[in-house]
Order: C-alpha cells, then sequence, then structure tokens
C-alpha cells in the first residue's frame, strides 16, 4: 500500500507522507484502501496544494528549515566578507601607498574554505523541505556539491602546503576559482527551481539569481586568469560576488523568519 | 452563511464535516480520526480520502497542524473551522427536523 503513496505528487508527499505512512502502520494496509489511496492521488494532482505555503511543518522539516537558514546566513556573510574582504583592504593599502604584497588580504579568502560547504548544506535542506520539484532541483545541488568540493579541497591543499602559493602551483591554476564557478552556475539553476516553484519569496530568489549570474559571469570573464588581482583592482567582481553572498543572507533570514513562524503557530505555514 | 460548497471543498465535504466533528472534541491525529470517525458514525474513511479532506481543510485554515509526535501530526480545529461546522450542523438539524415532520404527517 505504500508503494501507491509515489502515485501522489512530490509536493503532496513532502507535507503528508509521512503521516500516511504512520496511519497505514497503525491500521495495518488493507487491500480495499489501494482504490481510495489511487483516487486519493488523483486527486492530489487534479487539486495540487499549491495554496500550501510551500515550507510546511511536516515530520522533522522546521529543524531542516532552521539548519538550511543559518546555513544560509553563516555562509552567505563568510562569501560576502571573502570578496569585499580584499577589495577593501587592496582599496585602503592602495590609498595609503604602501603598495600591496601578492599574499596580502589573502587571509579574507579563508571564509571561502567554509562557505562552500554550508551553501550547500542550505541547498540541500531547503529542497529537502520545499515542494519544488525535488527531481529538478537533485541536479542543481549536486553541481554546486562538486564545485564546492573541487573548491574547498583546492583552497585546503593550498593551505596545508604554505609553500605553493594559495592561489596557483598544483599543476592547475585556479582550480579553486573552477569549482566556485561550478558552485554558483549549480546555485543559478537552483534559484531557477526555486522561482519556477515558488518556494520562496519572489524578492529574495530573484537576488541570488541575479547575483550568482553576475558572480558566474565575472569569474569566467575575469577570475579564470588572476583571481586576486581582479579581486584587488576590478570592482565588478567584489559587486557580483557580494550580490551572491547578499542573495543567500536574504534567503536564509527568510527561512529563519518561516521557521520562527511555523514554530509558534503551524498554522501560520498555511496561506493562500 | 459560509457552506462547504463555498470554500471548494467538493467530494470530500462529508469526509470533512466528519473530521471537524471530530476534531471538536479535541486535537486527533489521522489514526485517532479514523477510528473517532468509524466508532461514532459508522463511517470507515480511507486513508485516502482522510487526508485529502485534511489537505483541503488545512489549507483553507479550518484546521491547523500541531507539532508532530514522532510522525503522527495531530490536527486542531480553528475558529472558521468552529464556524464553519457550527453552520453546517445548524442546516442539517434544520433539515432533520423539516424531514422527521415531513414523516410524521405522512404517516398519519
Amino acid at each position: 500500500m505504500k508503494t501507491l503513496l509515489r502515485l501522489y505528487p512530490n509536493a503532496w508527499r513532502v507535507r503528508y507522507e509521512a503521516e500516511v505512512m504512520a496511519v497505514l502502520e497503525q491500521r495495518g494496509s488493507r487491500f480495499a484502501d489501494a482504490p481510495d489511496m489511487i483516487r486519493g492521488a488523483v486527486d492530489a494532482h487534479l487539486h495540487p496544494i499549491s495554496k500550501v505555503q510551500p515550507i510546511l511543518p511536516g515530520s522533522g522539516v522546521p529543524e531542516s528549515l532552521h539548519r538550511a537558514g543559518r546555513s544560509a546566513v553563516v555562509g552567505g556573510l563568510l562569501w560576502f566578507l571573502a570578496y569585499v574582504g580584499v577589495y577593501l583592504h587592496a582599496l585602503v593599502y592602495t590609498s595609503m601607498n604602501h603598495g600591496i604584497a601578492a599574499s596580502e588580504g589573502q587571509g579574507w579568502l579563508m571564509g571561502l574554505l567554509v562557505a562552500p560547504v554550508l551553501l550547500v548544506i542550505a541547498q540541500w535542506d531547503i529542497m529537502r523541505s520545499s515542494t519544488a520539484d525535488r527531481l529538478r532541483a537533485r541536479i542543481p545541488v549536486l553541481l554546486s556539491a562538486f564545485g564546492a568540493f573541487v573548491m574547498t579541497a583546492k583552497l585546503f591543499l593550498n593551505l596545508i602546503r604554505p609553500d605553493r602559493h594559495l592561489l596557483g602551483g598544483w599543476g592547475f591554476p585556479e582550480l579553486w576559482v573552477v569549482g566556485m564557478f561550478i558552485l554558483v552556475t549549480g546555485t543559478f539553476a537552483f534559484a531557477l527551481v526555486l522561482l519556477g516553484a515558488r518556494a520562496l519569496p519572489r524578492k529574495a530568489v530573484v537576488l541570488l539569481l541575479a547575483g550568482s549570474l553576475l558572480n558566474a559571469a565575472f569569474l569566467l570573464v575575469i577570475g579564470a586568469t588572476d583571481m586576486l588581482n581582479a579581486l584587488r583592482y576590478s570592482s565588478g567582481i567584489p559587486i557580483s560576488g557580494a550580490l551572491y553572498g547578499l542573495g543567500w543572507i536574504v534567503v536564509g533570514v527568510t527561512l529563519l523568519r518561516r521557521h520562527s513562524a511555523v514554530s509558534l503557530n503551524p498554522s501560520d505555514a498555511v496561506v493562500s | 452563511m459560509t457552506t462547504s460548497e463555498d470554500i471548494g471543498l467538493g467530494q470530500y465535504a462529508e469526509p470533512s464535516l466528519l473530521i471537524l466533528d471530530s476534531l471538536i472534541a479535541g486535537p486527533k491525529h489521522g489514526y485517532a480520526l479514523m477510528t473517532d470517525i468509524e466508532a461514532r458514525t459508522g463511517r470507515a474513511l480511507g486513508p485516502g480520502t482522510l487526508y485529502a479532506a485534511l489537505a483541503r481543510l488545512e489549507s483553507r485554515g479550518l484546521i491547523r497542524a500541531l507539532e508532530a509526535e514522532d510522525r503522527r501530526r495531530p490536527y486542531e480545529v480553528t475558529g472558521s473551522g468552529t464556524r464553519l461546522l457550527a453552520t453546517q450542523l445548524r442546516q442539517l438539524s434544520h433539515f432533520s427536523e423539516t424531514g422527521l415532520r415531513r414523516l410524521a404527517e405522512h404517516s398519519r
């Protein structure tokens, strides 16, 4: 009988599947329930629960919602600080006519060791909590996870081998920038799925879309050549990165607010 | 006066009424609702019907989900749900009184 639950739409399953499973386990499966379940599945497709806010209090959902919010805020903030920090650092030092050494300002980039992991966790938890079609969201999340892995692995390798330049060496120049590009592109695709599923407020998703598109574009054009100098001397890259970080911060705050509303009063999650 | 037709409960109007009636006695999760309704009315709601009706009631703000206990999530009736139930029961009561009076007249 539980197999018949697969006939229901994803949004419905995210919200009610665990409860129906519990009912079926308590009551025991009855053959007579099969037509009833099939009729229910047809009805669920004909009358989707689109008027129910996509992120709802389901089994374990508030916890994943909270984690998604926290990860998005902290990850976004680290991303924001890394981009803006390097740029401001260079700006201050250059205006003081001190010149700037090759390694200066790189400390800011350390935030990028943690941020990708947090942003992938945020995407994964949003996907779990959302009625956005999981199959469609899974590919962008996997893409982001791959990008995050490449990025953090390369940055980590550079960190434990300080004799090597943080941004170069290891046979493949700027590999972490390639990882970053993949992550940002994955985020763009993920935000598109969110936008299509109306899973989050439009403004927040559009900000994330704009940030990831700009960030990816600048990474493609400038970043792959000389990332640190591009960060220091071109305001385009810091602005695009800051916008991407800001997009995640806004998404995270939205999720945390929604989590509070769901925790305080589950009916707040039911909005037309 | 709001009726179940006005708010689009459609073919699930009757199960929805049974659910509201059961919940007015106190919050219940899915299985408790099924057993309570069956005990009170003799009507056995299948899980497909029960959750189709619950989804409609919840999306229309007539019931609200409470904190889950394990995977079982209790529901309670909202103010709007109470008003709808009162309206429906009054209509049924009126129908019942009229029907009984006509029946008595017919039997004489």
